[in-house]
């Protein structure tokens, strides 16, 4: 589902239905929300409605509001590719510390509605494009206290991983598998390389077994994210 | 003292006076705006018509014989002078009024100098931040057993933090020199009984001998690491009574005992271990104390290439190195082959994982072949009730001695063991750790970038906004901000000792407000700008500390984490709600601070601290960070109001 509308109309009803408080999450309940089904109504109001249930369910608390997850609490929706089946099926049943919602708490149209919302989410900027971050993505700003070499040792080898591969793997992959591929709603990757090749991995990633979902990636990123995951050291 | 006449009921006498004085605040703050907070104003004394009505008659006039000169809180004052002591934090009671007294007019009311309070649980918080900045105990003074109760949430969280802190507790030991009433209830057998479980000694003196004696002791232990509380009651008589013969006193020299250190051949043995490690990783919590402790655990990592994991007990590793890889711990610890402890608190839970789950189960989530070494003072300390010495970890080798002592001993065994044949292995872990530091830090901004323009504000935004705006100045944060994401610990570059200095230790909510008031009275001694990211609930616990920092000129930035809720709560409650399948629809109910909202800037004007908010727009934040922080840069406090993202 394609985003609708911008970031700001979403933020402001949030806002709206925050200033509510406790009340506003009574009242938008399963009986509120009134999630149907997508076919039975405009992508619009779906969203919307979506996005009523994503506060009345509380998924923001943990999730935070523009799903970008909190540091270990929960992780990011805001990227998620899952499908909406899979979807239904982690909330209903998840793995980790995370509550299940079962389909008398969480309907399947309400979570589907909440994935429309998800998913009509507007990429975020990218941090490149915030002057208080792109330094950190440009590479950090260099330890202050230099290291000091041990003496006589022979030059570093050079490095396992691809930066190009880390990069496309923090954007596409990590959301599920973690950030340090130790998993999460997807399966830790950290043993990869024993498993499969260089190959492999871009196979699967260009071809996967659901409930992984089928990603937009180029050869080329296809390639530089399978280096980054089978020569990742821990 | 007036002989005969009843001894005024100091709680209810001077509570009479603070309401006087809040009244009066007040009035002035409801029309004041938020750039012109009034000045705080003393509270004016009682009248004498309510003085009689509470302590009886006043006597003016005191005969020759009732008169006591050489009282022996004098030599109490002398004591602390002695120690260095330079602040004493009390709210005012009568069992130390003595004692009281002496630090005003026998020692000038400096070094030490009174800190006054409105809570003995800000008394004991403030001490237990001060001594993180300074590097030395300040002392505080509580009213018997209702205060060292009021006191005793905050003895905790410094207990669990290994703090020093010199807590004096007033209490009328001789019960024949009791009055009938109230006296009798605010006064204990075994004063010290509340706190004995979570203090590292206490002594009840009955002679000036007994208590200079004892004090020197209390001192000695509580700065040997691991620091600890420890409790010294004051008996009225022992500082009201006359000192007949002072020369006769045995006033002794204060001496500082050197902390524990390991047995050489057992350092030898983790040299041995950490050079051979293909994959050693460190982990630490308190074990850098000092500067000096920090500098040694950066040439520790730096010898060995070993990427060190920071529980931020105290900043133990820059975070701007690139050894430092504390959010790399879920990958680190699995493939580490030598994993070495240093005054880690909970070790069973670096190695292992137990989920919130209804069957608890623990998985072991280290190597089986991986080596676990542990150095810690806290070995031999540790009591049976109190449980901080959480779950039993096993280890290869366990040294009970303080790590930072240990660690010029064991980066010289580790560089007398390192061969020509470890240098190269050595040397290879530098580049993919240099990497991985660098995605680390990319992925962390990454993450902030998501809720960049989002309302509430996101923490990332907020931490990076306040970061913008501090980072040229000498500047230190002075709370843990874990229910910020640990957004500093992620993106800032904080590399200097006092920049950072933990948590509460003991997670008593609370303690936020006034550790980090203590701690700004340390760094206004040092000249440094203290800023503070404190949460709403943990404010509302202590807001009397807002008095306690205008009264007393500290400069500190508090940036209020506003986000409407013992958030953490929500989410427990949240979590039993979907694990019983009743619904999450009321699971909020209990863990809210809305309904009504609370107005912080309005609670800090009324008392007489610059306040404004709620600034609840990412793009008002950063001007109204700025005209917080000219009014700490002017010498005053300044809290600013923020609607937050829920962490």
């Amino acid at each position: 589902m394609k985003p609708i509308h911008p970031t700001a109309r979403i933020l402001s009803l949030t806002a709206a239905l925050l200033a509510g408080g406790h009340a506003m999450a009574q009242a938008t309940g399963p009986q509120a929300t009134g999630v149907q089904s997508t076919g039975v109504q405009s992508a619009g109001a779906e969203i919307e409605q979506g996005h009523a249930a994503f506060v009345a369910k509380g998924c923001y608390e943990c999730h935070g509001l523009a799903g970008q997850g909190a540091r270990g609490v929960a992780p990011t929706l805001a990227r998620s590719r899952l499908p909406l089946s899979a979807f239904q099926a982690y909330v209903h049943k998840p793995g980790g510390q995370m509550p299940p919602y079962s389909a008398k708490v969480a309907t399947d149209p309400e979570l589907e509605g909440i994935y429309a919302y998800l998913q009509s989410m507007p990429a975020s900027r990218n941090a490149s494009s915030i002057p208080l971050l792109a330094a950190y993505v440009a590479g950090s700003p260099g330890p202050l206290i230099k290291a000091r070499s041990v003496a006589a040792a022979p030059p570093a080898q050079p490095a396992a991983t691809s930066a190009e591969g880390a990069g496309v793997f923090r954007q596409n992959c990590a959301a599920c598998h973690g950030a340090d591929l130790e998993g999460g709603v997807g399966p830790s990757l950290q043993a990869e390389a024993s498993k499969r090749t260089v190959a492999q991995i871009a196979a699967f990633v260009k071809d996967p077994a659901p409930p992984m979902p089928k990603l937009p990636l180029t050869q080329h990123d296809l390639e530089a994210v399978a280096a980054y995951i089978h020569g990742h050291k821990s | 003292m007036t002989v005969g006449a009843p001894k005024p009921h100091r709680r209810g006498f001077l509570k009479g006076s603070l309401l006087v004085g809040a009244a009066s605040a007040a009035s002035g703050a409801s029309a004041a705006s938020a750039a012109a907070a009034p000045e705080p104003a003393n509270a004016p004394p009682p009248s004498s018509e309510r003085a009689h009505n509470e302590t009886g008659p006043v006597h003016t006039e005191v005969a020759s014989e009732a008169q006591v000169v050489n009282p022996g809180s004098d030599i109490m004052v002398d004591l602390l002078r002695q120690a260095g002591i330079q602040y004493v934090a009390a709210m005012p009671g009568s069992t130390f009024r003595g004692l009281h007294e002496s630090i005003l007019n026998y020692g000038g009311n400096k070094a030490p100098e009174l800190i006054t309070c409105v809570h003995e649980e800000v008394s004991a918080a403030m001490a237990h931040g001060y001594a993180k900045v300074a590097g030395k105990p300040m002392a505080c003074l509580v009213h018997s057993n209702v205060g060292l109760q009021h006191a005793s949430m905050a003895i905790y969280n410094a207990w669990c933090d290994r703090v020093p802190m010199m807590v004096l507790a007033g209490n009328e030991l001789d019960a024949a020199s009791r009055r009938p009433g109230v006296e009798w209830v605010h006064a204990q057998t075994d004063l010290a009984t509340m706190v004995r479980d979570f203090t590292k000694w206490d002594d009840s003196p009955v002679s000036i001998q007994h208590f200079a004696d004892s004090f020197q002791r209390a001192y000695e232990l509580s700065t040997t690491p691991p620091y600890e509380p420890v409790l010294l009651v004051v008996d009225t008589e022992l500082q009201e009574q006359p000192v007949e013969n002072r020369a006769a006193l045995r006033l002794q020299k204060l001496s500082t005992v050197s902390p524990p250190g390991a047995d050489p051949a057992m350092v030898d043995r983790v040299a041995a271990l950490l050079v051979a490690a293909k994959s050693p990783v460190i982990v630490a919590e308190r074990a850098a104390r000092t500067p000096a402790g920090l500098a040694r655990m950066v040439e520790l990592a730096e010898l060995l290439n070993a990427p060190v994991i920071d529980k931020f007990g105290r900043l133990n590793m820059p975070t701007d190195h690139f050894l430092s890889q504390t959010f790399r711990q879920d990958a680190l610890i699995p493939s580490a082959d030598v994993i070495l402890g240093l005054e880690v608190s909970d070790l069973y839970g670096v190695l292992n994982s137990m989920a919130d789950l209804p069957i608890r189960k623990s998985r072991s989530v280290v190597d089986p072949g991986a080596k676990i070494v542990a150095i810690s003072a806290v070995y031999g300390l540790m009591k049976g009730n109190t449980q901080d010495i959480q779950r039993y970890a096993a280890t290869d080798i366990a040294l009970d001695a303080d790590a930072e002592t240990c660690l010029p001993q064991l980066i010289d065994s580790v560089r007398r063991q390192i061969r020509p044949e470890h240098h190269q292995a050595i040397a290879a872990r530098e580049a993919p750790l240099r990497a991985a530091h660098r995605d680390m830090r990319a992925g962390a901004a990454t993450d902030a970038a998501l809720s960049w323009e989002v309302s509430p504000i996101g923490t990332g935004r907020l931490c990076m906004e306040l970061w913008a705006q501090i980072k040229d100045l000498d500047w230190a944060l002075v709370s843990g901000a874990s229910f910020a994401s640990q957004w500093p610990q992620r993106l800032w570059d904080i590399n200097k000792h006092h920049q950072f200095i933990g948590d509460s230790g003991g997670y008593g909510v609370g303690y936020n407000a006034p550790a980090a008031a203590g701690a700004a009275l340390a760094h206004r001694d040092a000249g440094r700008l203290p800023v503070v990211i404190g949460g709403d609930g943990d404010l509302m616990i202590l807001p009397g500390t807002l008095w306690t920092l205008a009264h007393h000129r500290i400069p500190l930035l508090m940036v209020i984490q506003n986000n409407r809720a013992w958030h953490q709560e929500t989410m427990h409650i949240q979590r039993m709600a979907g694990r019983r399948n009743r619904g999450v629809e009321n699971a909020r109910t209990g863990t809210l601070l809305t309904d009504p909202n609370i107005d912080f800037a309005q609670m800090a004007h009324s008392m007489g601290v610059w306040g404004e908010g709620p600034i609840s727009e990412p793009e008002h934040l950063a001007p109204a960070l700025a005209r917080a922080l000219a009014v700490v840069k002017a010498g005053k406090p300044a809290l600013l109001d923020v609607i937050t993202q829920p962490r």
